[in-house]
């Protein structure tokens, strides 16, 4: 793979300079974003400060106003929408199937920017991206009747049939009990230690601070911190995105929340 | 799974031909169709060829053709707006057809030129499309072009009715109301030419964007996601859409539920992805409207029952059966 070769310089995915106004509303402000194959890097900030935006511009789904995108060297508008496709898979927030389909058959639409039809239909990679998340036994299930976790563990093997080697998963873990938040963000990590790039939206500070190399957090559409989970959840960014009193313990590595401010 | 749709899609076009020569020997007239056949192929004219070439050929291809239309229609319009609801009849794609054909009718266009009905319904049906379509463009989400599609539907209606009430004189009214019920009956050879290339080409449209609809079946972001781009697709659908139920119009009137239940029908058969329902709707759609221009001729009485009834007489309870029973159809 020459692919994994160039990330040794190259981020997978790099933004400079993102904004994105709707009317005079300025939702996202000079962004910049970085992810490099093997770390995974957790988006944060409160509601309605833009994180899902973020995302959704990183993941080509929605265009910015201004900046530059970058898939590993190549910029996004000169990349072909299947090559992009193939390179970078998005989960959408809790995506909903719109048929009675079965498993397998959800799990078979990600190899759809696969185009060439050998490829498309590569069952070696749908039941190796199903045995990933332990879903195998749902593959015959009809996808409506499982459980938030389940669907949860079938939409991931949905984006690993595509073999990315990006994933923006925008809160995987919403809607999840904790047995499953764990489990699913086991599995990204794992993802990465394998050598994907991985970018989640995350609401909860505590997964962030455990699952994520590193962190970034948006207010009101502004970059106010990047870096470690230590440097980033400080209890004065906190206080001042969150408007929450809350510590961040380095030895633990855990985030305790006392109150509002 | 994918076997079950297989052996389905298999049935169904081993079952089209076989209800398509069910169709040929049935009639008013009793003809034996392999002494007719003979005669075709030495050219031979007699009484039974006459028949067969220009009553029942056409009445048979157009059954399959328009059923085969409407079919791939009603599969590609609910996905993509993923809605069980629509349909070409439902969201008045076949009534602006209808309406714009009322029109020829009532001004006496189509005594002109034999041609000039099909083509006002064609010209119907684009303008429903494209008038859905540029409302939706206004307005966000897919329910809401489901509401804007029953406005123009009842608008359609509404107009037609009048029309019907001022029409200039007994016999244009009969003529209008006659269409309006849908038949394939007593057509020829020439209105099949004429559709014939126009639902091809809806077909090989829709069919094109079959892997589009699989990918949209989880929403429009996952869609673009994987590498579909929403708009020039949608056009792609819009326009397939209009070809095949224009198109199915022109030739047989307003033939109602075929478009909504045969996609449904095969999705309580099989759990088919989008594009799977397309190549399954097509001969699916053809096996339904054969079926049922078979049970008008066999069905007693001096007056022929008009087609468009017995598909919605038939295809109503069945759709609620269908509701009733196989509630997993829907999400």
């Amino acid at each position: 793979m020459t692919s994994n070769q160039t990330s040794v310089q190259h981020p997978l995915l790099s933004a400079h300079n993102l904004t994105r106004k709707v009317a005079t509303n300025v939702l996202l402000d000079n962004i910049n974003v970085q992810v490099f194959a093997g770390e995974v890097l957790g988006i944060i900030g409160p509601n309605g400060a833009g994180k899902s935006t973020l995302l959704k511009i990183l993941a080509g789904v929605t265009t910015c106003d201004e900046g530059q995108l970058k898939l590993v060297a190549t910029p996004f508008a000169a990349c072909s929408a299947n090559n992009k496709a193939r390179t970078l898979a998005y989960l959408e927030q809790r995506p909903h199937v719109y048929w009675p389909l079965v498993v397998k058959q959800v799990v078979a639409l990600g190899r759809l920017p696969h185009t060439n039809s050998t490829a498309l239909m590569n069952a070696n990679a749908i039941e190796s991206a199903l045995a990933f998340t332990g879903s195998s036994k749902l593959q015959d299930r009809l996808f409506h009747t499982l459980s938030e976790g389940e669907k949860m563990l079938v939409n991931l093997s949905r984006v690993l049939a595509t073999e990315p080697q990006l994933i923006l998963a925008d809160e995987p873990t919403a809607a999840l009990d904790p047995y499953h938040q764990l489990l699913v963000l086991e599995l990204f990590r794992k993802l990465s230690r394998q050598g994907l790039g991985i970018i989640l939206v995350l609401h909860d500070l505590q997964l962030a601070a455990r699952f994520c190399d590193r962190l970034l957090l948006l207010h009101q559409g502004k970059m106010m911190s990047e870096g470690s989970p230590a440097s980033v959840l400080s209890t004065t960014n906190l206080a001042q995105s969150y408007r929450i009193n809350a510590s961040y313990d380095s030895t633990l590595g855990t985030v305790t929340v006392l109150g509002r401010l | 799974m994918p076997n079950k749709a297989k052996t389905l899609l298999w049935l169904l076009w081993l079952l089209l031909p076989l209800l398509l020569w069910v169709e040929l020997v049935s009639g008013s007239a009793a003809i034996s169709l392999l002494p007719a056949i003979t005669d075709i192929l030495n050219s031979n004219t007699s009484i039974a060829t006459i028949i067969l070439t220009e009553v029942r050929l056409p009445r048979a291809l157009l059954a399959a053709m328009v059923g085969a239309s409407l079919g791939i229609s009603g599969a590609a319009m609910q996905g993509l707006l993923r809605n069980p609801l629509a349909s070409p009849d439902i969201l008045g794609v076949s009534q602006t057809a209808a309406l714009f054909a009322a029109f020829a009718l009532y001004f006496g266009l189509s005594q002109l030129s034999w041609f000039l009905l099909p083509l006002a319904a064609l010209v119907g049906a684009l303008t429903a499309v494209v008038l859905m379509l540029s409302l939706a463009r206004r307005i966000a989400g897919t329910h809401t072009i489901i509401l804007a599609g029953i406005a123009i539907s009842a608008l359609a209606g509404a107009l037609i009715a009048l029309a019907l009430n001022f029409a200039p004189n007994p016999y244009a009214l009969q003529e209008i109301y006659f269409w309006m019920l849908g038949s394939v009956a007593n057509r020829s050879m020439n209105e099949v030419w004429l559709v014939l290339p126009i639902m091809v080409l809806g077909w090989a449209l829709l069919l094109y964007s079959r892997r589009f609809l699989d990918a949209l079946s989880l929403g429009e972001d996952t869609a673009l996601s994987l590498g579909f781009a929403l708009t020039p697709y949608s056009w792609l659908i819009i326009v397939g859409v209009a070809c095949c139920t224009g198109a199915a119009v022109a030739v047989s009137g307003t033939i109602g539920f075929i478009g909504l239940v045969v996609p449904h029908i095969l999705r309580g058969i099989v759990h088919a992805q989008s594009g799977r329902l397309l190549w399954l709707s097509l001969p699916g759609g053809a096996v339904l409207l054969l079926l049922a221009d078979i049970i008008v001729q066999w069905l007693p009485g001096a007056q022929e029952l008009q087609l468009g009834v017995i598909t919605a007489m038939l295809g109503s309870p069945f759709f609620l059966y269908l509701l009733l029973h196989k509630r997993q159809l829907f999400v």
